[in-house]
């Protein structure tokens, strides 16, 4: 199987059924990204959209120090707070979100396992967006603090801030849901 | 205790990330040892950030890529190749300059018979066009 680096290679040298194939490799990783941080399957949707567009024109510019899925993912939480600014009412939007449901869970899941997933990804969307983005990328893409400063354009003291408020936020959350 | 937990709390943050330095890690443990509430929040602390390491990946929509613009026709792409070919025929039997067999030799086949249109930098320029449209869209 090809590496990353290897397709993305035979990509800018004009063959652009390798871009397909990283597609197929991290599409499911894209939209999680983005669901998780806009908390709407729609809006998931445009943004994995713009994210993967906008990787296919700034190919060019990827540098293969970095893994392709760390640039790629960096690229879309961008996306997806450009998209969250672009939005008129932000109260308005983050009342849907937290409305919404992740779409079409595994039937395999088990409903306890469901059930706090769920909950966790309600109580995420009241985290400030940019603590959202950066709790994502760490813990969830398991993207390293500097990688993470470098994606939101903030110095990594801020986001051991942020790591820290929001982790504390959100067990303080669900020790109330699950009534501890 | 209290407020002694409460100065500690981004040092205990930083201890379950592994950035303190030694000494301070030092510290850290120390109070740990004393102080039964840290030490369950600690265990929370991990808790959630293995709850969020477990989020599970979620398959995604088939993604609306534009389709690709269809390549053009084989007989037109021949004849669109075979333009320089015709001019020197023209020019061969209508006018007084006659070309020779040595200035069709320096003629090489374009290269749009060897290769594919849909290359790199075509379907680059249809993204890039797609792009702005959606940003005019906005
Ligand atoms: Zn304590």
């Amino acid at each position: 199987m090809a590496s990353d680096a290897q397709l993305v290679e035979r990509c800018l040298r004009g063959e652009t059924t390798a871009f397909d194939t990283l597609v197929a490799r991290y599409r499911d990783r894209v939209f999680s990204l983005a669901f998780r941080i806009l908390g709407e399957a729609s809006a998931a949707e445009d943004a994995a959209q713009e994210a993967w567009l906008r990787a296919y024109t700034r190919l060019p510019m990827y540098d293969p120090a970095q893994p392709f899925s760390t640039w790629l993912l960096c690229l879309t939480a961008r996306v997806c707070l450009n998209a969250r600014r672009a939005r008129q009412t932000e109260q308005h939007y983050t009342e849907r979100a937290a409305k919404a449901q992740p779409p079409t869970p595994t039937l395999e899941e088990r409903i306890y396992e469901r059930e706090r997933q769920r909950t966790l990804q309600r109580l995420l969307l009241r985290l400030p967006v940019l603590q959202r983005a950066a709790v994502l990328l760490y813990y969830y893409e398991g993207l390293s603090v500097s990688e993470v400063a470098r994606a939101l354009d903030v110095p990594e003291g801020t986001v051991k801030t942020w790591l820290y408020r929001a982790r504390e936020s959100l067990r303080q959350w669900l020790q109330e849901e699950l009534g501890e | 205790m209290k407020s002694a937990c409460n100065l500690l709390e981004p040092l205990l943050h930083a201890y379950t990330e592994g950035w303190l330095s030694a000494s301070d890690r030092l510290r850290v443990e120390q109070h740990l040892r004393e102080c039964s509430a840290c030490r369950q929040k600690v265990a929370d602390w991990y808790a959630v950030a293995n709850a969020l390491r477990e989020l599970p990946t979620l398959p995604a929509p088939m993604p609306r890529l534009p389709a690709p613009e269809p390549e053009p026709r084989l007989v037109p792409r021949l004849a669109l190749a075979m333009c320089p070919v015709m001019a020197l025929l023209i020019a061969w039997h209508s006018s007084a300059w006659r070309p020779t067999l040595s200035h069709l030799s320096t003629y090489a086949p374009p290269r749009i018979i060897t290769k594919p249109l849909h290359s790199y930098a075509h379907t680059m320029h249809r993204w890039i066009a797609e792009v702005q449209r959606r940003w005019k869209a906005f």
